[in-house]
């Protein structure tokens, strides 16, 4: 009974909400698993440089090729670089660049939601059909054309995904606003005169972040593999960089020689990218709740 | 628990017996005790009424009976069986052919019920197959004979058909087919009715009846309707906090309450005939004890105008009080003299007279979505300080027109006139003077305030807009909150807090007009009262006009001082409150009053009912529009000319082809009131001021 009572007093403010769901988010398998994969690499991105055993450019002519053992972990590769410490240094980027391009596709599609789910009409009309039209192009041959034309960088890389993230989030944000427009809440605050901005961020926006953060969480495991893929094209990072997708691409002629030179990376985008759907999972499932 | 057995009926054992039941309902981690030893007992052929208000456990009782719990349910102890049976001991196996075959079950909602995408015949067969092992040639025939025996037209049609295609009365039906389909030992209705209209609910009501002699199941009928459970069935069981506080013949128990709360109940709803001039409503003070939470004495006792030191330190048993009926009460012989609290009646409102321009007219309004014209050339006048009740079922076009009112919907033809002038169509486009005077209070309470803020964020917000001259705390006391309630998000409230915050952010400019569009609808009843007399205390004390729309007519009539009444899009009367509920009035009135369950002596009073289902909206019926289902219809005349408006007394017009005067001769003098000399009882006579 005191703990019934401890609940429904201390639930009442907004930050007690907030303990409310790290409650639920804390008791969730799939979230804790997901959360110590994604914080492992996010740690390695950013300190790498005060762990690795060695410098992840160092190149060893002869000490190529040679297997996992007690010096290296993880075994060497052609040049005889540590690939444990290029795996470890390899994530900066993936974690640079997915992420901010996630963040500028969810400011930019939530916006595109709002504006297109609150006004309906032709305003939904044009921005809809963009929208189908966007995602009607064949994604990876129209990055291959652009990234190709204004050549390979971070930046370019980041807009891109970003751009092609956009219609998705932009999609679930106006299908919840959908939902929300025709509440009640909202014709009283039309009765006393409140504007479209203030109706939409302030009465709608709170109400749709659940939805629009696991759609984020979703795109954020994509963005990681589309990043990882546009290396691996050869459109992203140039080497020597340790990029994930630049490495397996690299790797690939030496399959044969060295698996483990390509298997590094390889599993290492793998945990990231499952550990970001865990992620996303457990927060879908609280978002439910 | 055993009751008495009734004479000549020895032989009868009870089909289910329930005792003493302990459930409990896990929520946030937290085992939550909600069904205390709780006993019953139903016959063959007998229905249970099963009352109490939200949260009491009503459905946890269903759900332990049909062993739905879940997850997060279990039953801690206690028994039940079923024709001999112990249902808790089943296993899976024997549980699933014991609900297939003796069990059955009708939910609130029968749209959710049925599959979408499976003809309707073909679902109900479906349930012979299964159940009986029938052929499917059988099965189509036994389908017809169902469909036909819960009074549903054109079965062969009907079974063509798919779920959307039929209305929400007739989908009840066949869900009710469906439950009859393997002849159940038990049926339980989980209210059945919630949710349709009252014509409509009037139709499943007699199906039951019918269903009783029919067949020879027991009923289980749960509802938060004192009066459908007084028409539906003979005995009735009231639930309080999961405990089940009195047990008894219907017309007894309501006519003599021996439990405290059930007096309660029966007084906070208003009767037909109760006006909020003469007599107020009474709530029950207080609120349910938190969900689960154990009290040392009677649950009841901190809301209890009968409770003594006893009442908070000693838990009462359920114990016999006369012959069949139980209550668990000490005091239960001093129910029936527990005074009604001498609240004076409000001083009479109404119009005031020096001004004698309406507030708000409404001029031929016309409004159409799509095919559908929700509103046809309709034209209403509110005055200022009145009170002015809207009535009808759902699709009559209440809310649209409500709708067009406030701005929220634009008419496509018709000009609303506020203080005499013309108004702009959107509410964006109006002058802030005409936003702070023209307010609404809308239907549910879960959506009319913002999940993401708090009581105090909507109300200061409000203030700011309407420049209110008023402060939260001004507001807060005036809609009786107290201020702390406010701090904390508006989910966190209770349904009657936050139709209060509603009510109080439609009042913080000071308005002059304010349209409530079923503002108690999803209110428990003692919730409903506590609102419905607060918004009569403001109506005098702020000098307010309303719009009240409600389905439910003892309300409307309670509150109003002029009422509307609309039948698919169209307006048929309007008159004062006293000149709509008695003859004469318009055939779809008459039927509408008649159709209003009571509280009083079953089967004295002569009802009319509407034949036929309400007709598609986009192709309304030509001529009269009410002419398929008006059980005075002169003739070829309805089919062809629209009625015209006749004044039937001063300032009462209705629109038919039968003249005023035929129509008082047809109607029965006291038509929809109850008989006079019925209730004996001293309690419930004192408020039947009719």
């Amino acid at each position: 009974m005191s703990e019934l009572l401890s609940i429904s007093e201390s639930s009442g403010s907004r930050s007690a909400a907030a303990l409310y769901y790290v409650r639920i988010l804390m008791r969730s398998r799939t979230f804790l698993v997901g959360g110590v994969v994604v914080v492992f690499w996010l740690l390695a991105a950013a300190a790498w440089p005060f762990i690795v055993p060695y410098d992840p450019q160092a190149v060893a002519p002869f000490d190529a090729f040679s297997p996992p053992n007690a010096v290296h972990w993880l075994g060497t590769d052609q040049l005889g670089r540590d690939v444990f410490s290029r795996v470890l240094a390899g994530s900066t980027s993936v974690l640079a660049i997915a992420p901010a391009a996630t963040v500028l596709a969810v400011f930019a599609g939530s916006l595109i939601g709002l504006v297109a789910g609150y006004y309906g009409g032709i305003a939904d009309d044009l921005l809809m059909r963009f929208v189908d039209a966007q995602l009607a192009f064949p994604g990876l041959i129209t990055a291959v054309m652009v990234l190709g034309l204004l050549g390979p960088s971070e930046l370019n890389m980041i807009l891109l995904i970003a751009i092609f993230f956009t219609p998705l989030v932009a999609r679930v944000a106006r299908s919840s606003v959908l939902g929300e427009r025709e509440k009640d809440y909202i014709g009283a605050a039309r009765m006393r005169g409140e504007r479209s901005p203030y109706v939409m961020f302030i009465e709608i926006l709170p109400n749709i972040t659940g939805p629009i953060v696991v759609e984020g969480t979703v795109r954020l495991g994509y963005a990681v593999f589309t990043a990882a893929t546009l290396s691996f094209l050869g459109l992203g990072l140039q080497p020597p960089s340790p990029d994930w997708g630049r490495t397996v691409s690299e790797q690939a002629n030496y399959l044969q020689d060295a698996p483990w030179a390509l298997l590094g990376p390889a599993v290492a985008l793998a945990t990231l990218v499952v550990g970001v759907n865990l992620l996303a999972d457990g927060l879908r499932r609280a978002v439910r709740e | 628990m055993t009751t008495v057995t009734r004479a000549g009926e020895l032989a009868r054992d009870p089909v289910l017996l329930v005792s003493r039941l302990n459930a409990s309902y896990k929520r946030r981690g937290l085992w939550l005790h909600t069904l205390k030893d709780v006993s019953l007992d139903i016959r063959a052929g007998e229905a249970l009424g099963l009352v109490g208000e939200s949260g009491c456990g009503k459905s946890t009782l269903a759900f332990a009976i049909m062993r739905y719990l879940g997850r997060n349910g279990r039953i801690d102890s206690g028994q039940i069986t079923l024709g001999g049976v112990d249902l808790l001991s089943l296993n899976d196996e024997r549980l699933r052919e014991a609900r297939g075959r003796d069990l059955a079950m009708v939910y609130q909602e029968p749209g959710s019920a049925l599959n979408p995408s499976m003809r309707v015949g073909e679902q109900i067969a479906e349930v012979f197959r299964f159940q009986t092992g029938s052929s499917s040639r059988e099965a189509q025939n036994r389908t017809r004979e169902m469909l036909r025996t819960v009074l549903l037209p054109d079965p062969d049609g009907m079974m063509k058909r798919y779920p959307h295609q039929l209305s929400g009365g007739q989908q009840q039906r066949v869900v009710i087919a469906m439950a009859l389909a393997c002849n159940p030992k038990l049926l339980i209705l989980d209210e059945p009715t919630t949710g349709l209209d009252a014509s409509v609910e009037a139709e499943v009501l007699d199906l039951i009846g019918a269903l009783r002699r029919d067949f020879d199941s027991a009923i289980l009928f749960i509802s938060h309707n004192l009066g459908l459970v007084a028409r539906a069935c003979e005995r009735v069981g009231i639930l309080y906090a999961g405990r089940l506080v009195e047990e008894g013949p219907a017309g007894q128990v309501f006519d003599t309450p021996a439990h405290p709360y059930t007096l309660g109940l029966l007084r906070c709803v208003p009767r037909l005939g109760l006006a909020k001039d003469s007599s107020r409503l009474e709530p029950i003070p207080g609120s349910l004890p938190a969900l689960g939470s154990d009290v040392l004495g009677c649950s009841y006792a901190p809301r209890c105008p009968l409770a003594r030191e006893r009442c908070h330190t000693e838990r009462p048993e359920l114990l016999p009080v006369a012959e069949q009926r139980a209550a668990e009460c000490f005091y239960s012989s001093e129910v029936s003299s527990i005074p009604l609290s001498v609240t004076p009646a409000m001083a009479p409102s109404g119009p005031t007279q020096d001004d004698h321009r309406p507030l708000l007219g409404l001029m031929r309004i016309r409004k159409a979505y799509g095919a559908v014209t929700a509103c046809n050339d309709v034209t209403i006048e509110v005055g200022r300080g009145e009170i002015f009740g809207l009535v009808g079922e759902s699709g009559s076009g209440k809310t649209t027109l409500a709708r067009v009112a406030a701005g929220l919907a634009e008419a496509d033809s018709g000009e609303v006139i506020f203080n005499g002038d013309p108004v702009a169509r959107k509410v964006g486009k109006r002058r802030r003077t005409l936003q702070r005077a023209l307010q609404m209070v809308f239907q549910s309470p879960d959506s009319t305030l913002n999940p993401a803020h708090s009581g105090r964020f909507v109300l200061q917000r409000a203030i700011d807009r309407l420049r209110g001259s008023r402060d939260v705390g001004d507001l807060a006391s005036m809609v009786r909150m107290d201020v702390d309630q406010l701090g904390v998000r508006t989910t966190q409230l209770s349904g009657g807090q936050k139709q209060r915050v509603a009510i109080a952010r439609a009042f913080a400019g000071s308005p002059e007009l304010v349209l409530c569009d079923e503002p108690v609808s999803a209110l428990d009843v003692s919730v409903q009262a506590a609102i419905l007399n607060l918004l009569a205390d403001l109506q005098v004390s702020q000098n307010v006009a309303y719009v009240f729309i409600s389905h439910d007519l003892a309300v409307v009539r309670y509150l109003s001082d002029r009422i509307g009444v609309m039948y698919l899009g169209e307006l048929f009367e309007v008159g004062s409150a006293e000149q709509v509920f008695a003859p004469p009035h318009h055939p779809y009135t008459e039927a509408l009053v008649s159709a209003i369950p009571s509280l009083g002596p079953r089967g004295t009073r002569g009802r009319i009912r509407l034949t036929g289902e309400m007709p598609d909206p986009a192709r309304p019926p030509s001529g009269c529009r009410f002419n398929t289902r008006c059980p005075r219809k002169l003739g070829v005349i309805c089919e062809r000319e629209a009625p015209p408006w006749q004044e039937a007394g001063p300032g009462h017009v209705l629109r038919c082809h039968i003249s005023p005067t035929i129509l008082q001769s047809l109607q029965h003098p006291t038509g929809g009131i109850e008989p006079s000399g019925a209730p004996t009882d001293t309690a419930l006579t004192s408020d039947l001021g009719a």
